[in-house]
């Protein structure tokens, strides 16, 4: 059989049962609701990123669109512009080459650039570059409808030998072309107010990095895999992906123009840091919530253990006879009833035992008071009381017979019909001339038989020196009839 | 008496148990990505042949971790680009050593190449070059492995059409000194044939991107002294430069490139300046190998460009690596895993490795530019 465990064991496992409960119910508001709600504030945060730089990109590179259209109307204008005049020209609008790096005009079939102006510290190329044949540039030949901006693909710029995009606007006859090199869009949102641990790439239409916020990816080849968008949003994808074998969370947004896109990422570790040290606090919380929980549990299942030991120890007292106990009192009307029960159940022994004794007493002095002798003897027959009449006639002091068998064979016996005739088979053992006579008549067998006769008439018999032997369903008090 | 039994223990603390076991044991099974480096010039005038080499390694590499990477390991390509710098190569180098990359891919460039051995050497660490061709780098027993013919067998082969056809024999050459040792040994062995054969170079330039001087000044001196042909060593940014300013000056003169000039860049950037100049090259692009084919769609779906030579020696480097690695023996190094299987499937042919990591494709062919095409003509 299972050994039952401590009341404060299994208390304790009950009130952890009970604890457990709202720990989990917690557990699960926290991964259903809050962790849910953690990530989409950060895929808006990125979001929010991504429409930023998506829109300083924008912003730059329309300013380019917006220039060089300007500056293609001012030349379409002209119907004669001197040649000096025209590189001038175009070596101002490159400037310091913030912008653009080169911008120069060609004739689609014709052969080759016309015109170029160059950022100050690429002037020196001029004489190189002039009647350049861009034959094999696919955007010569894609840029078709005047007066219509066609961004081009990246390319490896010939002017700088750095990755580039064009811009190319048709005139009547010739194309004027603007090259933007990208290091310099590299360096535009590494220095846009981006939130630090957060990667921005520029992509092509191809998924080639053409600007990068660390400036180590250029020109790679990135696999991104969009996610569906947000219900409602156009332009923008959020998701996981893999980039270099490790996994990021990031927001893709549209560039209106060249047809780029600009991703926002963090390594997935780091942009669910928030939300991972939120889990883990609240799970070490509600783990210490938990075994707080538990140690309340055992205290109170120790106090309750207690008490119920206190009461125990009670009910030994009142088994020892100690009746006259203090029960403290109770806050639970059920140990309340139960410490009234116990004081109950002790007075009430105490009244009965009070009887007993009072009987007890009225028994002796109506024993010491008749001529009959009469012996009780315990289970072993041995004296346990004489009243004076037996002391008398065994001629033995009570003091000096208790505990010594009763001594059957020095007694005079002379009983006379001292058992009833419908009981006489109980006596298998009593000669039938003593049992019909009653006269001290000896046994054959030297084995005197002895009556002891009780209020009902119990027969003891036994042999001398012998232990008396007990009938079953008779009692061993018993009184000697005159001897 | 109440008998105090031993308690079975709880049925959660078994569960648990084994909860912490299962974590254990998945915690051990999670490996670790084996990395791999690729160091070359992507950026810059050599850009072409490094963008080339770089996008066809990460092709490789992702198709190798599609199929469950290397004994269960993922691989992770870590990438640099050394400008044709050499300080800058040694640091990538000595980066990839820190960061315990198992082998590198590249350099892309002899200069490179020579620049960064000692470090390998010192490291123990393989390097597979998919183009750097330069003889400076034979015949050492070294941990410079690459999976192209030298320079002789591309510059013999270019001499020896150019005397047979007939198209030159008073030339003048350029070369780049960015690439020295490449480009030197390349002059040296073309001249030497071209001069056996009853050729003459009758004057030689060298010439560094950005310096002073301009490329149609370089084109004007490569002509003071009238040849009936131009040689131009040099990567295919310069080369289509200086082809631009050549046909400038003189539209009919017969001009020939080495190898290193060869890829769709110079078609790009050469316009019809390059129709008709002549290249030579190990690699075929109709090769009809299954391989190859569905390599080239890949790449072009991917990368929306051609390979080029580059990319497809920079795969068949990277395969040589997956290979070894694949097949090393528990002690064995990679060099000596290589070494053993000696012969490797390549995209478009088979090649083997000698002793010294060299390998001898023969298979250089001429080719013309018709039509911004390359054709093989030789």
């Amino acid at each position: 059989m299972k050994s039952p465990m401590s009341i404060r064991l299994y208390l304790s496992l009950k009130f952890g049962i009970v604890a457990i409960l709202p720990v989990l119910i917690i557990a699960v508001v926290i991964w259903q609701l809050q962790i849910p709600q953690m990530r989409t504030r950060t895929e808006i945060q990125q979001k929010g990123m991504a429409r930023a730089v998506a829109g300083q990109i924008s912003a730059h590179l329309m300013g380019g669109e917006r220039q060089l259209s300007a500056l293609a109307d001012y030349l379409k204008q002209q119907d004669d512009f001197q040649p000096s005049r025209l590189v001038s020209l175009l070596d101002s609008q490159c400037g310091e080459g913030n912008l653009f790096e080169a911008i120069y005009i060609t004739v689609p079939q014709g052969n080759g650039i016309t015109a170029i102006g160059l950022s100050h510290s690429c002037r020196s190329k001029r004489e190189d570059l002039l009647g350049l044949d861009l034959s094999g540039r696919s955007f010569i030949h894609q840029a078709r409808v005047p007066e219509t901006p066609l961004w081009s693909e990246t390319f490896l710029s010939t002017t700088t030998s750095r990755l580039a995009v064009a811009l190319v606007i048709p005139l009547a006859h010739d194309l004027i072309i603007g090259e933007i090199t990208l290091d310099k869009l590299s360096e535009l949102i590494r220095l846009l107010p981006v939130e630090e641990g957060l990667t921005v790439l520029v992509l092509d239409g191809q998924n080639r990095v053409v600007a990068d916020s660390h400036q180590i990816r250029l020109g790679q080849h990135v696999n991104v895999i969009p996610q569906k968008a947000a219900k409602g949003e156009t332009g923008f994808a959020a998701g996981a992906f893999d980039l270099e074998d490790k996994l990021f969370l990031g927001t893709v947004a549209d560039i209106p123009g060249p047809g780029w896109k600009v991703l926002v990422a963090q390594p997935i570790e780091d942009a669910y840091r928030p939300i991972r040290f939120a889990f883990i606090t609240s799970a070490l919380v509600l783990t210490l919530s938990l075994a707080l929980a538990l140690a309340a549990a055992a205290f109170q299942a120790g106090n309750l253990s207690k008490l119920l030991r206190f009461y125990t120890q009670q009910a030994q007292a009142i088994s020892q006879g100690n009746y006259n106990l203090q029960w403290p009192p109770s806050k639970t009307a059920e140990l309340m009833n139960l410490g009234q029960s116990f004081e109950r159940m002790a007075q009430d022994i105490s009244r009965r035992e009070k009887a007993l004794v009072e009987s007890e007493t009225r028994m002796r002095i109506t024993l010491d008071s008749i001529g009959d002798a009469v012996i009780t003897t315990d289970d072993h027959g041995r004296i346990t009381r004489m009243n004076p009449m037996a002391e008398k006639l065994t001629g033995q002091p009570l003091i000096e017979a208790v505990g010594l068998p009763l001594p059957g064979n020095r007694l005079p016996i002379r009983l006379q019909k001292f058992w009833p005739r419908e009981k006489s088979s109980d006596l298998p053992t009593i000669p039938s001339s003593y049992r019909e006579t009653g006269a001290n008549t000896r046994s054959p067998t030297a084995e005197p038989p002895f009556g002891i006769r009780t209020g009902e008439w119990s027969v003891w018999s036994w042999s001398s020196g012998m232990s008396p032997k007990p009938i079953p369903g008779k009692k061993k008090f018993g009184r000697v009839n005159d001897c | 008496m109440i008998n105090r039994c031993r308690r079975k223990p709880f049925p959660g603390v078994w569960i648990i148990t084994g909860i912490l076991v299962g974590l254990l044991f998945s915690a051990c099974g999670d490996k670790d990505p084996l990395l791999i480096g690729f160091v070359g010039g992507t950026s810059g005038r050599v850009a072409d042949l490094g963008i080339s080499g770089r996008d066809a390694v990460q092709l490789a590499v992702d198709q190798c971790n599609r199929a469950g990477g290397i004994h269960g390991r993922q691989v992770q390509l870590v990438m640099k680009d050394d400008q044709q710098d050499p300080d800058i190569a040694r640091q990538a180098v000595q980066d990839m050593i820190r960061k315990g990359v198992a082998a590198v891919i590249g350099p892309m460039t002899s200069d490179m190449g020579l620049a960064v051995l000692p470090l390998l050497d010192e490291a123990g660490l393989l390097a597979v070059s998919p183009t750097g061709t330069s003889q400076s780098l034979s015949g050492r027993d070294d941990h410079f492995f690459r999976v192209c013919s030298t320079t002789r067998e591309f510059a013999v082969k270019s001499a020896d059409y150019q005397i047979r056809s007939g198209n030159m024999r008073r030339i003048s050459a350029i070369y780049d000194k960015s690439n020295l040792s490449f480009c030197k040994n390349w002059l040296e062995n073309f001249t030497e044939t071209f001069t056996a054969l009853g050729g003459e170079v009758i004057h030689t330039l060298e010439f560094q991107a950005g310096e002073e001087r301009s490329f149609l000044e370089l084109g004007r001196d490569l002509l003071r002294m009238k040849p009936d042909g131009i040689l131009i060593i040099a990567n295919s940014m310069d080369s289509a430069m200086l082809c631009q300013q050549i046909h400038k000056l003189d539209p009919d003169i017969a001009i020939t490139l080495a190898d290193w000039g060869a890829t769709e860049r110079l078609l790009e950037l050469g316009g019809k300046a390059v129709e008709g100049v002549t290249v030579v090259q190990t690699f075929n692009r109709d090769n009809p190998n299954p391989r190859f084919q569905d390599f080239r769609k890949e790449y072009l779906d991917r990368f929306h460009r051609e390979p080029g030579f580059p990319g497809v020696y920079a795969h068949d480097a990277v395969q040589v690596v997956f290979t070894a690695l694949k097949t090393r023996k528990k002690n064995q190094t990679l060099k000596d895993t290589v070494l053993s299987l000696k012969k490797f499937q390549g995209l478009q042919n088979d090649f083997s490795f000698d002793a010294f990591g060299d390998v001898e494709r023969l298979n250089a062919s001429i080719n013309i530019v018709q039509n911004q095409k390359f054709i093989v003509v030789d």
